[in-house]
């Protein structure tokens, strides 16, 4: 009897690992495809938002540092198969920082809306930090400032203002998952 | 905290860095190919992309005809008629989706009697970096197609910029906007050769820069400017642009010049890449 138990608990973790990736999987794969496409987001002022970012850290809220970081590395793979930059670097960037964003859900702040914004304009802002540090400040592109100023930041601010909308995607998509489970 | 560092779950963290770690070594040292992990990622992505971007570039046309669907229902002679114009929009839209696609085969077709040396791949614009601010971006055509790194990429009006990597199913272009695209061109009128060399704050204008002219040279705005075939890259006499505007650098000793492309780098759909040419690879002296 126990062990018929243990199998079915077994088969539900499987069952909810399945439902989990795939659910998250598509609203990765959607947004990745949706952010890349030349008319996808409407530009204002030339400056389009990434998603993939604000969806890393709400995936991580809701699953913690594990699958944050997995998320992130997943994301960022996506982002990079399109970008010009090192295959890789956003996906290591992103990785790092699902699993700080899952550790401080844990650790210190609430799972809401105000967490998600904060969390994401953090993120969001040390991503862009970053990037333009590697990849402009390090091998002195011309301009380093005005694409930090005309173009970095203010794809953050898209980004970042977009976030709610991400925020409640996930938390219907987890929900739907939950409520799967119970069924 | 500590717990979680000590955990299995951090190790599988830490590993998955260390990988990407070793995968950036490795795409680093590919010079224009993609990685494995890309090219894998490219072969499932790609499809799933070019169909979103056919869809999106659609939904303009489609678009029109939506508004009127959803009419009030209360008179059947109003409805009927609706359906008409909607059909008739809907019959409109594929006309001038059909249009814009002669348009394209008219322009391959007059590439091909123009340069009956050059080999073409057709590739449609699929995707671009939210970030970049150079007019990047990815065509749906990989070495599948023949499409090789540093490939020049045109449309009928003139150079776009160059393949810098590619994969099975994908190619991503460098535009003529880029700092890191260098190509050789020759101005028309006096035959002057020189470099191009954007900036990011040009490009958020759409034009680029050339390097190094000579101060006698006498280059003027106005003139055009088209490739010079050196080095064997790109096919001599391709149209690149038309110089804007001429100063002087700071040495005193040669000149700059600002260049607008020919081509429409700011709404780009589909693209030729030149997979080979009579004298590629040759050192023209």
């Amino acid at each position: 009897m126990t062990r018929k138990n243990g199998l079915g608990g077994g088969k539900r973790m499987l069952s909810h690992r399945a439902r989990t990736v795939v659910g998250y999987g598509l609203m990765l794969a959607m947004l990745a495809v949706w952010q890349a496409a030349p008319h996808g987001f409407p530009a204002i002022a030339g400056v389009r938002p990434i998603p993939l970012v604000a969806a890393t850290v709400a995936v991580a809220m809701f699953e913690g540092p594990l699958a944050g970081g997995i998320t992130g590395m997943a994301a960022g793979l996506l982002w990079d198969i399109y970008s010009a930059r090192l295959f890789g670097f956003r996906a290591l960037l992103l990785l790092i920082a699902g699993c700080a964003v899952g550790l401080l859900i844990k650790q210190l702040l609430r799972n809401n809306l105000l967490s998600a914004l904060l969390l994401t304009g953090g993120t969001g802002l040390a991503l862009t930090l970053l990037d333009w540090f590697f990849c402009y400040v390090l091998f002195r592109q011309p301009d380093a400032l005005f694409i930090l100023w005309r173009r970095l930041l203010p794809a953050f601010l898209y980004t970042w203002a977009l976030s709610p909308l991400v925020y409640g995607l996930t938390l219907a998509i987890t929900r739907r998952i939950r409520h799967s489970e119970k069924n | 905290m500590k717990e979680f560092f000590k955990s299995i779950g951090f190790r599988i963290l830490a590993g998955l860095a260390l990988l990407l770690v070793g995968v950036m070594i490795y795409a680093a040292s590919t010079g224009g190919l993609a990685t494995v992990p890309a090219t894998l990622g490219g072969l499932i992505v790609t499809p799933v992309q070019s169909a979103f971007t056919w869809v999106s570039d659609g939904i303009g046309a489609i678009g029109n005809t939506v508004g009127g669907a959803f009419s009030s229902e209360k008179d059947e002679q109003i409805a009927a008629l609706q359906e008409e114009v909607n059909a008739l929009r809907r019959q409109l839209a594929e006309y001038e989706s059909a249009v814009a696609q002669n348009a394209w085969y008219a322009e391959i077709l007059g590439l091909h009697e123009q340069h009956t040396d050059y080999t073409f791949a057709s590739g449609k614009v699929i995707a671009v970096d939210p970030t970049d601010i150079c007019g990047n971006f990815t065509i749906n055509a990989g070495s599948l197609a023949g499409v090789k790194p540093d490939d020049a990429v045109i449309t009928a009006e003139g150079l776009v910029g160059a393949v810098s990597e590619v994969g099975l199913t994908y190619a991503k272009v460098r535009t003529v906007l880029d700092p890191d695209t260098k190509v050789s061109v020759l101005l028309s009128r006096s035959d002057e050769t020189a470099y191009t060399g954007g900036t990011p704050a040009l490009a958020q204008d759409g034009r680029f820069k050339l390097f190094y002219l000579e101060r006698t040279s006498g280059a003027a705005a106005g003139d055009l400017v088209v490739t010079s075939g050196i080095g064997g890259v790109f096919p001599a006499g391709l149209p690149v642009g038309r110089i804007t505007e001429v100063f002087p650098d700071s040495d005193g000793m040669t000149l700059t010049a600002t260049v607008e492309p020919f081509a429409p780098l700011s709404s780009l759909k589909n693209v030729m890449v030149i997979t080979s040419f009579e004298g590629q690879g040759e050192v023209v002296p």
